[in-house]
């Protein structure tokens, strides 16, 4: 069946690169070439355009039509001579040498592939003329109806989204089904009032459950370890009140931090002052609670304290020192960390920022980070620099500032660099790529969980191309561990998402990955291969649907997914 | 290798930082756009419709077209000015010079009649217009003046009301197949971000702590689950703390049996003394079982064995002494004391 299908395709290709009988220009079947010249290329259509923002985000300065590619514009790149063009061709070297290679091709093929070629030719043909179609035109965009569309209780916006997923696994010899529950509301808004409050809970339910855990299970997660089949999560529920006297910003509840030199995530307090344009833009914070940790038995002992300093000293700066006090009581006993923090950033006009991390624990040094961004706009480009550097070795700590000491052990120091660069080309690729590289300060402590490595990764990403609404995504990514194979990774991916209208997108892609490694002496290697369907349905009234299927073939036996999820946002 | 790749990461920061210097210290001169609205309409007395003649009409307030209206008053005082002074060359087209400072982009939907219609006063947005002695950033009416009257006035902040193409409906063009690997390095930039890329125009804080919490990457498949997330570890455990902490770790390892404690892993076959090696931990067993050994030595030599004695030569399958599990060909006396 291959060799049908690879025949199949041979045969498609030789008629829609070389001509042949099947080159007619009737049925949208031909690729023309403009008269005059090479075939307008979609990629540099765009040259003169309007400034695009393929990297990052919107691109504000293109009008719709410019967005839209005309119909001209979107002829292939690389076309073949039409029939008229083709007479002229007929008499020269070129052309039969052409004649002969479409022959032995046609030939290799045999009868079976040429019939399935025909059908492939077919079906490309049928592709092309659906993509040469005008795409439909959407309606212009009206403004929205001046009231606010929130809904109000009591005089307060609510808004949030309620989501609903089924999930089903299956082995050859085990299943697993599952429902997975979540609301996040938020209520008030914040351009409006000063109280506002925020909340994301998630239920879920083992369907099956009932399994004897002394035996393998094959989809055994970390639900399948508490007692009850039925669970719940509180991920963060906190109010907020701003503008209160002196105080920027009061938080109360379940929480998280980002700006801290590590995450904390509890349950307490939160007080930011307002910024005193009169020193540089001062301002100060505190915090305080429970630390949370989800998947520990017992929060007791546990405690987390932290302040703040931040200010502006000069244009486009921004410095801030941090100092947090934590005790976690947990598997080695009570450990209590002083976290100090120092950071500085700056801006250099709206194209490069600069930042710098330097952090302490206890009275040694930690570790430092400097990040430098770069963006142009004009460009479409983005480029990433970042270097960072472990001073000493990270043993039991508490949770908050761990290095996963339990199961990985002892972290010992290392410098770590990493080069991201991104850019449109066109106006329909993103190329992005990088590299990662880690060197250990002693290379004798190279041991299983402490390792150098090379990351290679590059990712081309097109949108709206060759068909509006089309996009297309390679993806590859190396990780190698110099001086053995044990812990080099390969992936690579290809993948195709169509949103056929605002509402209805469908979504493919295939998978792979190679692991290297030696758990026991033995260089295994394993390849996992991963195919995927997924439907996306999303009306304007808030209403979701999605269905993914999923296959994944590998070593251990073929696992097979299906997710139906729905979702309401009011 | 090392010091190639340090030259030219140094050698990018610089030219970056350059560039980013040099672009910075451009910003801050700022090109004369010499038209005072101080001097034409408060000491003049001019009316704003009185140039700008479209804008109770339509989107756009307008620039006067023609130099006929300005020469009106104009014509005396342009002879005494110098040839870059004379209005001729402040207006090069149909329109003036700094027309641009106040261009939308061409996705905004904006009109000066609606507003006027709604007795919105020309100086209820461009504040302090009539204070300026020249055209500069400043006279721009910001987005968050527009959101904030717009608040006051019980009117839309919908992103829809005001913008075609930014819409919570649709996606910006950077959120493609890959954004969802390549996101968290374009939000670490953080809040000096172009004001239509904030992530909080279109998401709350629930996006992302749905997603970070409960969607797996791509690349945790099931046999990453199962087996693969170990190599992973081993690589670059950093990565993991994205999303992961110590506690899912630990919790999982000491609920969940690895697929190799099966069959005769255990008693009384004792197969896991095969992964045996001193010290213990570095096969990874310490992962679940921490304390080296979990459980008592094996039985030590009788006493009559004497050092240097090769056990090799009695303990062999079919020999003269006892052979309980299969010899992987380690020392003996590590477990044997």
């Amino acid at each position: 069946m291959r060799r049908v299908w690879r025949g199949a395709v041979r045969f498609a290709v030789a008629h829609l690169v070389f001509p042949g009988p099947f080159n007619t220009t009737r049925g949208g079947c031909a690729f023309r070439v403009r008269s005059g010249g090479a075939p307008a290329s979609p990629l540099a259509s765009a040259a003169s355009a309007a400034p695009r923002n393929l990297v990052t985000g919107w691109d504000g300065a293109r009008s719709r039509e410019s967005r839209v590619p005309s119909r001209e514009s979107r002829s292939p790149v690389g076309g073949y001579p039409t029939r008229d063009s083709r007479l002229e061709t007929r008499d020269t070297a070129a052309h039969h040498l052409i004649t002969l290679l479409r022959a032995a091709v046609v030939r290799a093929a045999g009868r079976k592939t040429m019939a399935a070629g025909v059908g492939v030719l077919w079906l490309a043909c049928s592709l092309r003329a659906w993509a040469a179609q005008e795409p439909a035109q959407e309606e212009t965009p009206k403004p929205a109806p001046e009231k606010p569309t929130q809904n109000e209780y009591f005089g307060i916006p609510v808004s949030g989204t309620f989501s609903t997923k089924y999930r089903g696994r299956w082995t050859s010899e085990d299943r697993d089904q599952d429902l997975f529950h979540y609301l996040s509301v938020d209520f008030g808004d914040p351009a409006r009032q000063d109280v506002t409050g925020h909340l994301l809970l998630r239920a879920t339910q083992d369907v099956d459950g009932d399994r004897n855990p002394d035996e393998f299970f094959a989809f055994t997660d970390i639900t399948n370890t508490f007692s009850n089949r039925n669970n719940g999560r509180l991920y963060y529920a906190y109010l907020d009140v701003t503008h209160a006297g002196p105080l920027d910003l009061a938080r109360a509840g379940r929480q998280f931090l980002y700006e801290t030199p590590a995450l904390f995530y509890f349950d307490g307090f939160r007080l930011d002052s307002k910024p005193c344009a009169e020193v540089k833009n001062l301002q100060v914070g505190l915090y305080g609670g429970v630390p949370v940790h989800m998947y520990e038995s017992s929060a007791g002992g546990d405690l987390l304290a932290g302040a703040y300093l931040e200010a502006q000293p000069w244009k486009g700066a921004k410095a801030r020192v941090d100092y947090a006090r934590i005790r976690d009581d947990y598997l080695f006993g009570t450990q209590r960390d002083d976290l100090w923090g120092a950071s500085l950033r700056q801006s250099l006009g709206e194209i490069l920022i600069l930042h710098g991390q330097y952090t302490r624990l206890e009275a040694e040094s930690r570790d430092l980070l400097l990040r430098a961004n770069f963006y142009e706009r004009s460009l479409d480009l983005r480029v990433d620099l970042s270097w960072y550097h472990l001073y000493n070795s990270q043993k039991i700590l508490s949770i908050e500032t761990d290095f996963f000491f339990s199961s990985a052990f002892d972290y010992f120091p290392y410098d770590q660099a990493r080069l991201l660069v991104a850019k449109g080309v066109g106006e329909y690729l993103v190329v992005q790529g990088g590299v990662d590289v880690r060197e250990l300060d002693d290379d004798a402590k190279e041991a299983t969980f402490n390792r150098e490595f090379r990351r290679f990764y590059l990712t081309p990403v097109f949108s709206n191309w060759p068909v509006p609404g089309l996009s297309l995504s390679l993806t590859g990514e190396a990780w190698e561990v110099p001086g053995t194979d044990n812990g080099d990774i390969r992936t690579g991916g290809f993948d195709v998402s169509h949103a056929y209208s605002p509402q209805l997108k469908l979504s493919a892609g295939v998978a792979y990955a190679l692991f290297k490694y030696d758990f026991f002496a033995n260089l295994e290697r394993e390849r996992v291969r991963t195919v995927y369907g997924k439907i996306t349905y999303k009306d304007l009234n808030g209403f979701k649907l999605d269905v993914a299927y999923e296959l994944e073939h590998d070593s251990l036996d073929d696992f097979r997914t299906l997710k139906v999820g729905a979702a309401y946002s009011f | 290798m090392k010091k190639v790749m340090v030259v030219m990461a140094a050698t990018l920061a610089i030219s970056l930082g350059a560039c980013g210097l040099l672009k910075f210290l451009g910003l801050e001169k700022e090109p004369e756009r010499p038209f005072s609205h101080l001097k034409h309409g408060k000491e003049q007395d001019l009316e704003c419709q009185s140039c700008h003649t479209k804008a109770a009409k339509g989107a756009e307030a307008g620039m006067p077209v023609s130099l006929k209206k300005c020469m009106l008053c104009h014509e005396g005082i342009d002879e005494k000015q110098p040839p870059e002074r004379k209005l001729a060359a402040l207006y090069p087209g149909e329109k003036p010079a700094w027309s641009e400072v106040t261009k939308l982009p061409d996705e905004v939907i904006f009109s000066h009649k609606v507003h006027l219609d709604k007795k919105v006063g020309c100086a209820e947005c461009h504040r302090g217009i009539e204070e300026s002695a020249s055209i500069t950033e400043a006279v721009r009416v910001r987005k968050e003046a527009c959101m904030g009257c717009h608040a006051e006035r019980q009117a839309s902040n919908e992103c829809s009301t005001c913008h075609t193409a930014i819409r919570k409906e649709r996606s910006p063009q950077s959120h493609g197949l890959s954004w969802k690997e390549t996101h968290g390095k374009v939000v670490r930039l953080g809040m000096e971000d172009p004001p239509e890329n904030r992530c909080s125009l279109c998401h709350t804080e629930s996006t992302c702590t749905s997603c970070h919490r409960d969607e797996p990457p791509k690349n945790h498949t099931h046999f990453w689950r199962i087996q693969g997330h170990a190599v992973a570890v081993g690589v670059d455990r950093s990565s993991c703390a994205t999303c992961h902490r110590t506690d899912f770790c630990d919790r999982c390892h000491q609920d969940t049996q690895p697929r190799t404690h099966t069959a005769a892993w255990g008693s009384p076959r004792n197969y896991h003394c095969l992964s045996c090696h001193t010290p213990l931990r570095s096969e990874g067993c310490a992962l679940c079982h921490k304390s080296t050994p979990s459980h008592a030595l094996a039985a030590p030599k009788p006493d009559w064995h004497t050092e240097g004695m090769n056990c090799r030569q009695c303990h062999v399958p079919g020999g003269s002494g006892p052979m309980p599990h299969p010899d992987k060909g380690d020392n003996c006396n590590a477990c044997h004391p």
